[in-house]
């Protein structure tokens, strides 16, 4: 029935007639008898046939986003040894995690220990491919790096995914060395931005991510390299150019040079013409 | 005849305080460099207070094939670029996920950049350690062409100088060289499997 609706509506003619609709309040499909409309369904009142398709686009449009993001905003958990997690190490002790905002491409998120205090803001990223554990909760990068325990992701409950952590590039790079897999990274030291706590929800939304792993990327002496490549833009995160023009860098130590030489090429000149002169004033006294 | 005398003298003091101004800036140069070797390599402390002359400086480039080296300050304006190779502002910062943009005199500290060629490893050294670039391409392009400093698919590194190289005073257009960074961790890493 439905396909055959929209069928219908994709030729021009019926466009018209469904601008028909919606300004007349009338249902007229002429000479056209369309695959699963009974009489009955033709004389449908427009408030219901409206009613329909606006509860499909609902649905169609639900969809992503329930792909995509958590259910739930928030999640309490204890850590029972130190944990870390990007731009902080959790002590043991019972903390939250927030999300703040949500992206096309990314979720920002929060970290708050029980007595209120922010532990550290940071970027996450759905991603569909990380196993999801049976419950709810932290996922752990399988190796330790530096000797510290960092977390992959959270997967919040009756979400479809788990956040992966975005780390900064420091902490990136001890991941990566330590575990086969991609890790995401920013470095907002490279995009003039401050690399602590105080760097703002509108800055975590505007940089540039990133994917670092470990393999050979380099000539052979460069083995276990660190390879990086920016993470597929779906945002539209454009950057300005930092600077309007290309630098001048071209020094006046040409033109000092060069000045300075011909002073004394022309110093020269006149010490050697006075001196012939002399020259022959001495010889023409002399005879 | 005693004209011709001031003239003389007059000379000779311009092409004096010439050869005293090149020696000098050369001086500035020297004590930037020196500045920079002590620096890079030590992690900065914030309780050590920066001396005025390496305040703004904080890295060092080399090209070893064609015995380029010298310090690189956090700015480009004329007087770190009298000083050593001038880092732009925004771009990344070395090793960093981005573009690192360079500048430098085509007449002093990148003149060897006519001969680069790809596939040269151009290094930069900071407190954090040594980053390896590769040489991609060149180019000759106008000043108004700053997408050279854009963000890639890959971090990156941009040297601009002014170009022709024998060009007396402002050129007109910029010689660039693009590099990729070989590893976004400083030198060779060790994985742990």
């Amino acid at each position: 029935m439905f396909i055959g609706f929209f069928l219908h509506f994709s030729k021009p003619k019926a466009l018209l007639e469904a601008y028909n609709i919606c300004t007349q309040g009338q249902v007229d499909f002429p000479g056209i008898q369309l695959p699963g409309f009974t009489g009955d369904m033709m004389n449908m009142k427009i408030p219901t046939i409206k009613s329909l398709v606006c509860s499909l686009t609902l649905i169609l449009l639900a969809v992503p986003v329930l792909t995509a993001a958590p259910l739930s905003k928030s999640s309490e958990f204890t850590v029972p040894s130190p944990l870390k997690i990007p731009g902080a190490t959790l002590q043991p002790g019972s903390y939250s995690i927030h999300v703040l905002n949500r992206l096309s491409d990314r979720i920002i998120l929060k970290v708050d220990a029980a007595d209120g205090s922010v532990q550290s803001e940071f970027i996450g990223l759905p991603n569909s491919s990380i196993s999801k554990p049976t419950s709810a909760g932290a996922v752990k990068w399988a190796n330790p790096a530096d000797g510290n325990t960092y977390v992959k992701g959270w997967y919040f409950p009756g979400a479809l995914s788990v956040v992966e952590f975005v780390y900064p590039k420091a902490e990136a790079v001890a991941i990566a060395t330590a575990n086969p897999a991609k890790v995401p990274a920013v470095d907002p030291e490279s995009e003039g931005k401050v690399s602590d706590k105080t760097l703002s929800q509108s800055d975590m939304q505007l940089l540039t991510l990133w994917l670092l792993s470990l393999q050979q990327v380099g000539p052979g002496d460069h083995a276990g390299s660190i390879k990086a490549e920016r993470y597929e833009q779906i945002a539209s995160v454009s950057h300005k150019p930092v600077i309007a023009a290309l630098p001048h860098t071209a020094s006046q130590m040409p033109l000092v040079w060069l000045v300075g030489l011909s002073s004394l090429l022309g110093a020269v000149i006149l010490s050697g013409m006075r001196a012939y002169k002399h020259s022959a004033i001495d010889a023409k006294v002399s005879q | 005849m005693r004209a011709v005398s001031h003239i003389e003298r007059a000379l000779y003091a311009v092409a004096f305080l010439c050869v005293a101004y090149c020696v000098f800036v050369g001086l500035r140069a020297r004590e930037f460099d020196v500045s920079a070797k002590q620096i890079v390599g030590s992690p900065v402390s914030s309780d050590t207070p920066a001396s005025s002359v390496s305040s703004d400086l904080f890295g060092r480039i080399d090209i070893p094939a064609l015995s380029l080296s010298a310090p690189f300050s956090s700015d480009y304006d004329a007087d770190s670029l009298r000083k050593g190779v001038g880092h732009v502002r925004g771009t990344a910062m070395p090793g960093g996920l981005g573009t690192v943009g360079l500048v430098g005199h085509r007449d002093s500290f990148f003149r060897p950049l006519r001969k680069i060629a790809t596939g040269m490893d151009i290094r930069l050294t900071d407190s954090s350690g040594t980053y390896h670039y590769a040489v991609d391409s060149t180019e000759v392009v106008t000043p108004d062409k700053v997408e050279v400093l854009a963000t890639g698919q890959r971090p990156e590194l941009t040297l601009v100088t002014c170009f022709p190289f024998d060009y007396v005073g402002a050129a007109p257009r910029r010689f660039i060289v693009h590099a990729h960074l070989l590893s976004a961790s400083p030198d060779a890493v060790t994985p742990v499997r």
